[in-house]
């Protein structure tokens, strides 16, 4: 159908020939030759990465945050929603604030960085703001490691929960509100009526969303430390996707970045397996 | 929630307020990195240079927007953005609709190869290298179309869309097809007015993806092609260089009275990208509440 061919070309186009284009990594790749020209060097890139120590930086960098956002991050639009859930009535407000908690989604990580790059500068809004009560301060929190590492985890934080929020508070809505009044009947009181009703009731959303992040480890937000990251902290901001960024194309060695993000995705597949079979036996949800 | 019918029970406690509370500070630190660069791109740039503008401009300027717009590189990246922004988002809507709604009919031949190819890209990818050497070699490095090829499609709103599709009932193709309609017809006339609210997702998720989006610019666009998001990128990262350029006078040349730092022109190039969409998504809210919900259904 003439609807369809069009798509299915793009597709090959932009998906599936890159995709081909993978076996860059196992070849002496040669631009002006091309990928049919080039010749063969079989796992020679590979074994270049295990011996990369800026790889295993970056390997370790980009581990680190995803976890510690999979830690602080996860549950914070689950508590958002949850707040907003508890709230009864009061419907306007609750626009109100859902309306604000999207906008930081829908600002770009040039604004956001930009902003954060100013506010957290030597003389920046931030310090301003803490001799204003009193506490004279005139630390550089993008030029340390340990604040850096704050800085890119909270403004993560900002950027997605008020969206992240949406699918929770989705599924608790729908929930029959008989299910409640039958508990207040019984006597529940609040936290029990959060621990047996609402919470249940986003399980399996919970299950979904968790696998999908813990399948998704080993990317980083490129646009948020590409523009964040400054020289003075290059050891901990080096996360993988912007390594291939700069070994790839920056440096020009086509072959060697695209053994790297080869290398990234056989990863988080088996990732997302491992996590998926996890979760079938411990909580009897998966995605497939 | 619903009314609760049991007496006694709207009666506030202690946790509401607190909730409320709490509620109140997340929003008002969720806003105010927006309000923030609002109230310094309204101040003088000199002035502003004196730091502790907190809740409102001190020395109320519009200058800042006024002299943004006579500079030829301001202009010249706002006109390419909107020019990305409203052709992408047509051409990726359309070719993005047709397909879903092409797939979501049982009787197409391969319908479910096609489904199949669609769901494989959403989980492996070419990588970064290989999609950029497929761009070059298709001559598409430092022309306008890089920025509406290869994003005309997204196997996720395809996603969304098809599961909308699918719950259509046949009769009304039919009843089409009966008057002599053919398939164009059925997709233009009827499928797509009544397709508003999940359209009006797509669109808006395409329009804001194509406004701020810089990498691409950065990679396969050139100085020629700059959008406003990557000018503010440049800015960022090569401060030192921007700093230059307004020393030099490039900027400052026809001002007496008024002398742009750097910062000030961040913060009104800011406010520029920002506006346009903050003022948009609260009105399509709606609608993509809808949709990400249906997306989920997927599962």
């Amino acid at each position: 159908m003439l609807f369809v061919w069009p798509v299915i070309i793009w597709l090959i186009i932009f998906w599936y020939l890159p995709l081909f284009g993978v076996a860059i990594a196992f070849q002496d790749y040669n631009v002006g030759l091309g990928v049919l020209g080039s010749k063969w060097a079989g796992l020679k890139h590979f074994k270049d990465l295990l011996s990369d120590p800026l790889f295993h930086n970056a390997l370790r960098n980009t581990l680190m945050y995803s976890f510690l956002n999979l830690i602080i991050g996860f549950p914070i639009p689950i508590i958002f929603a949850t707040m907003i859930n508890e709230l009864i009535g009061m419907r306007p407000f609750k626009r109100v604030v859902q309306t604000i908690s999207y906008m930081p989604h829908f600002l770009s990580w040039a604004f956001v960085a930009s902003f954060l790059i100013s506010f957290f500068a030597g003389d920046g809004l931030f310090n301003q703001l803490l001799r204003s009560i009193g506490i004279s301060s005139e630390y550089a929190y993008m030029a340390n490691t340990g604040s850096f590492v704050a800085v890119i985890v909270i403004s993560s934080i900002w950027k997605s929960f008020g969206y992240g929020s949406i699918i929770y508070l989705s599924a608790m809505t729908s929930v029959d509100p008989e299910i409640y009044e039958a508990a207040l009947i019984d006597g529940a009181n609040r936290c029990q009526k959060i621990r047996s009703i609402t919470l249940p009731s986003i399980k399996p959303t919970i299950v979904v969303l968790l696998i999908l992040q813990i399948s998704q480890m080993m990317n980083s937000n490129f646009d948020q430390f590409f523009l964040l990251s400054n020289p003075l902290v290059s050891e901990i901001a080096r996360v993988i996707d912007v390594y291939t960024y700069s070994i790839g194309i920056q440096k020009g060695r086509f072959a060697y970045g695209t053994a790297v993000g080869l290398f990234k995705s056989v990863v988080a597949l088996v990732l997302l397996i491992t996590a998926n079979t996890a979760s079938k036996k411990i909580a009897d949800e998966s995605i497939f | 929630m619903a009314s609760l019918k049991i007496k006694g029970v709207n009666k506030k406690t202690w946790v509401d307020y607190l909730i409320v509370i709490l509620l109140i500070v997340i929003i008002f630190i969720t806003f105010y990195p927006f309000w923030n660069v609002l109230i310094l791109s309204l101040n003088d740039p000199t002035d502003a240079l004196k730091g502790r503008l907190w809740i409102w401009p001190r020395a109320w300027t519009f200058n800042n927007y006024i002299h943004f717009f006579e500079q030829e590189i301001f202009l010249n990246a706002l006109f390419i953005s909107i020019m990305r922004t409203v052709i992408g988002t047509i051409a990726s809507v359309l070719f993005t609709s047709a397909f879903a709604y092409g797939i979501s009919k049982k009787y197409l031949r391969g319908q479910k190869i096609y489904i199949a190819m669609m769901m494989l890209t959403m989980y492996i990818s070419g990588g970064l290298i290989p999609t950029f050497l497929v761009i070059q070699g298709l001559g598409l490095y430092q022309k306008f179309l890089v920025y509406i090829i290869p994003t005309m499609f997204s196997s996720y709103y395809a996603l969304i869309m098809f599961t909308y599709f699918k719950t259509f009932p046949k009769d009304l193709e039919e009843s089409v097809k009966i008057d002599g309609g053919n398939d164009f017809v059925v997709f233009f006339r009827i499928v797509f007015p009544l397709s508003k609210p999940i359209i009006a997702t797509i669109a808006l998720f395409n329009a804001v993806g194509q406004w701020n989006s810089w990498f691409d610019t950065l990679l396969y666009g050139g100085t020629k092609l700059m959008t406003l998001q990557a000018l503010l990128v440049t800015i960022i990262r090569d401060i030192q260089q921007a700093q230059e350029l307004l020393k030099s006078g490039q900027l400052a040349q026809n001002y007496t009275l008024y002398k742009p730092t750097i910062e000030s022109v961040k913060a009104t190039a800011m406010m520029i990208t920002a506006i346009p969409i903050i003022m948009i998504y609260p009105f399509l809210q709606k609608y993509f509440v809808k949709g990400i919900m249906i997306g989920s259904l997927k599962g």
